[in-house]
């Protein structure tokens, strides 16, 4: 079996690519897709400490996380699109209207 | 894990849950009701046809446009009544816990292990969630108002009354969306209050959020609310995610201080976070990091200073009501979860101090500070009440670090706590009502510039001077109920500060230096006080003095009129007399039942 250890090592390293990506990318989409990895980091946690003990509750807290990350993207990507369609660009960058 | 008891079937179950049940049953009728029509289902090779009066051509009476409205005004009051029933049977009747084996309890004495807990502290979080949503849907209903007759525009008429008439059509169809979205908020603010356990109030604060995000993206076809979605969408998905991460973090901390096996995301119980937390000599850094990514996401919810930044973008750029709800359910859900993680789990033993406390105490200063200084430099009456809330979460940190100091006796904790909580219910009173004057002069006009507001008093006395209460109250100006909450929140971190000053001290300012540095927070908490009162009667001078540029009356708006009233009824009674009495005895009972736990 694989030490629980590198496995929350590899999450640890994970949700440090999502939260600087999230930071620094323009494209909305981009963005999106580090706030994912981010969870999957948190997935990758709850599995390590349920590999550890057979407690099913990590795994329970797996599946949910999955699907509250599912409707996450179906919220955003609606959002976008919505924004896209009075705006024509998704680029982060170029949404500023609300600045005062 | 044996269950008990048949959970479902348990009597107190219905009973300790009746608000959350009445939304669930008020979502059902929404998705239902609009729905029924003269289908029917024809038994496979017969002639047979059973109706099912679900689908095919929907009858006229129940898909009328005007209906998903009135079902989830009538349920978000229902729940909050009965929300508002716990104070009326009494404490001990209405405490009951439910554990995640299907133990349900009256009184939680026995059961430690419970990971959902209806008592006076998440009843009174619940009242106050119901109690906003209705208004801020009370406003939507004018905003975004259904016509049972529109019809389609004939093709040979003029551009502008296609494109008004197609806004009418627009809006009779997301009336069902619209409302069904505010009772998913209700509902996921409903378990924020409710919940015990870490992984559940997550879950609790992404049903509220996820619909929230929608709501604000609701109005799709105004230029900015596409952009405020996003903006908000994207920072508090971020901020979820290092929620979530630091709750992985605690709940590996929570398995290695004993065998794994026992790791948990409770709060409560024998094995749970709180005496885990109690039993750690050191500070682990792990737990310490968790902690803190914890805060994250509730600090990006009360909008304090290092995440607020989303705040302005989202309630200037989308509609009105729901800016009402984002300032007052919103916040109230954010502090309703703070509250629980930092008394219940972190909370400090008498005199010795968190190791938040530094952290908390510099983030409200900042906070109050910031918010009132962009309060005062910026010419759109959305951004500074968005502003304006931010400096309001700065006054109730501060109050939170008070309560980490240690220093404070169990009785000035519980005005502490009874401070916040009362702020927050005050607050869903004058910042709703302040926002609602906003979505009159939207209906017809924008509300993004200070001239929408030119001239107030001249077209319409009553609502320009119910604004003026509001605008008051938000400034804490006796004897209003903004003053006597911002009034609570000083007294209780002067009472939990003065014993630290050296009582041998000869002159104050021996004193002042010899006391907690806690102290100080009340004076910037009085002087930001000061400062803010600059912008909020600014307000006053241009809707008295300046003049207007259209003379046209406010639109005709009943709903939103009749709820600006009762906002003003509600501000005033509940600074002085018996009413403010009432509500700080509430508060009172909520901070007994959190402190119990």
């Amino acid at each position: 079996m694989i030490d629980p250890g590198y496995i929350s090592g590899l999450s640890a390293i994970l949700f440090f690519i999502g939260l600087a990506g999230a930071f620094t990318r323009k494209h909305a989409i981009i963005v999106l897709m580090c706030i994912e990895i981010m969870l999957n980091a948190v997935n990758l946690n709850f599995v390590a400490v349920a590999m550890q003990t057979g407690n099913p509750e990590g795994w329970v807290f797996t599946s949910i996380a999955i699907a509250i990350a599912a409707s996450e993207v179906a919220v955003g990507l609606a959002i976008f699109l919505s924004l896209y369609s009075t705006r024509e660009t998704i680029n982060l960058d170029e949404v500023d209207l609300l600045k005062h | 894990m044996n269950i008990e008891s048949p959970l479902l079937a348990h009597p107190l179950l219905v009973e300790s849950l009746r608000p959350e049940v009445t939304i669930i049953v008020g979502i059902l009728l929404l998705i239902i009701v609009p729905n029924l029509g003269n289908a029917t289902f024809r038994i496979p090779m017969t002639q047979f046809r059973i109706p099912v009066f679900l689908g095919g051509e929907r009858f006229r009476a129940t898909s009328d446009p005007l209906i998903p409205g009135v079902i989830s005004m009538f349920t978000l009051l229902l729940a909050m009544a009965s929300s508002l029933m716990t104070f009326v049977e009494g404490a001990a009747l209405s405490t009951v816990c439910i554990s995640a084996n299907g133990a349900i309890q009256q009184g939680c004495a026995g059961s430690s292990d419970y990971i959902l807990r209806s008592d006076a502290f998440s009843r009174i979080f619940t009242s106050i969630f119901n109690f906003a949503l209705l208004v801020g849907t009370a406003a939507m209903i004018n905003r975004m108002p259904a016509k049972a007759d529109a019809k389609a525009p004939h093709p040979d008429s003029s551009d502008s009354f296609k494109a008004r008439a197609i806004r009418v059509l627009l809006n009779n169809r997301r009336q069902g969306d619209f409302h069904l979205l505010v009772l998913f908020v209700a509902l996921g603010m409903s378990i924020v209050a409710l919940s015990t356990n870490l992984f559940l109030l997550f879950v609790g604060l992404e049903l509220a959020s996820l619909a929230i995000y929608v709501l604000v993206a609701f109005m799709k076809e105004e230029n900015t609310s596409g952009e405020a979605a996003t903006k908000y969408f994207l920072t508090g998905s971020v901020a979820s995610a290092i929620t979530l991460y630091g709750m992985s973090l605690l709940y590996i901390w929570s398995g290695s201080a004993t065998d794994y096996a026992s790791a948990t995301l409770n709060l409560t119980g024998p094995q749970g976070l709180a005496a885990t937390w109690a039993g750690m000599e050191t500070l682990d850094p792990l737990a310490a990091i968790g902690f803190g990514m914890l805060l994250v996401g509730f600090g990006f919810k009360v909008s304090a200073v290092p995440f607020h930044f989303a705040a302005p973008d989202a309630y200037s750029g989308t509609s009105s009501p729901m800016a009402s709800i984002l300032a007052t359910a919103s916040k109230a859900m954010g502090f309703a979860a703070l509250l629980r993680v930092l008394v219940v789990m972190t909370g400090p033993e008498f005199g010795s101090a968190a190791f938040w406390l530094p952290l908390l105490g510099i983030l409200s200063v900042i906070t109050m500070t910031w918010g009132n200084l962009a309060a005062l430099s910026t010419q759109n009456p959305k951004r500074m009440l968005a502003y304006s809330s931010v400096a309001h979460a700065g006054y109730l940190l501060a109050a939170l670090a008070a309560l980490g100091s240690g220093l404070a006796s169990e009785s000035v904790n519980e005005l502490l706590i009874t401070a916040v909580v009362f702020h927050l219910l005050v607050l869903a009173f004058f910042k709703s009502g302040a926002f609602l004057v906003l979505t009159m002069t939207e209906i017809r006009d924008d509300s993004s510039s200070m001239e929408s507001l030119y001239g107030l008093g001249r077209r319409d006395p009553i609502i320009a001077v119910a604004m003026f209460v509001f605008m008051l109250a938000l400034a804490g100006v006796p004897p209003l109920s903004g003053f006597l909450s911002k009034f609570l929140v000083i007294d209780g971190i002067i009472s939990a500060s003065t014993g630290s000053g050296s009582i041998s001290a000869t002159g104050a300012i021996a004193w002042l230096s010899s006391v907690h540095w806690i102290f100080w927070l009340a004076i910037s908490m009085a002087l930001n006080s000061a400062l803010s009162l600059f912008y909020y009667l600014r307000i006053g001078q241009v809707m008295f003095f300046e003049k207007s540029k259209s003379i046209l009356p406010l639109p005709d708006a009943p709903m939103i009129r009749i709820t600006v009233i009762l906002c003003l009824i509600l501000t005033v009674i509940a600074g002085i007399g018996p009413f403010s009495q009432t509500l700080v005895d509430m508060a009172t009972m909520a901070a007994q039942h959190l402190l119990k736990v």
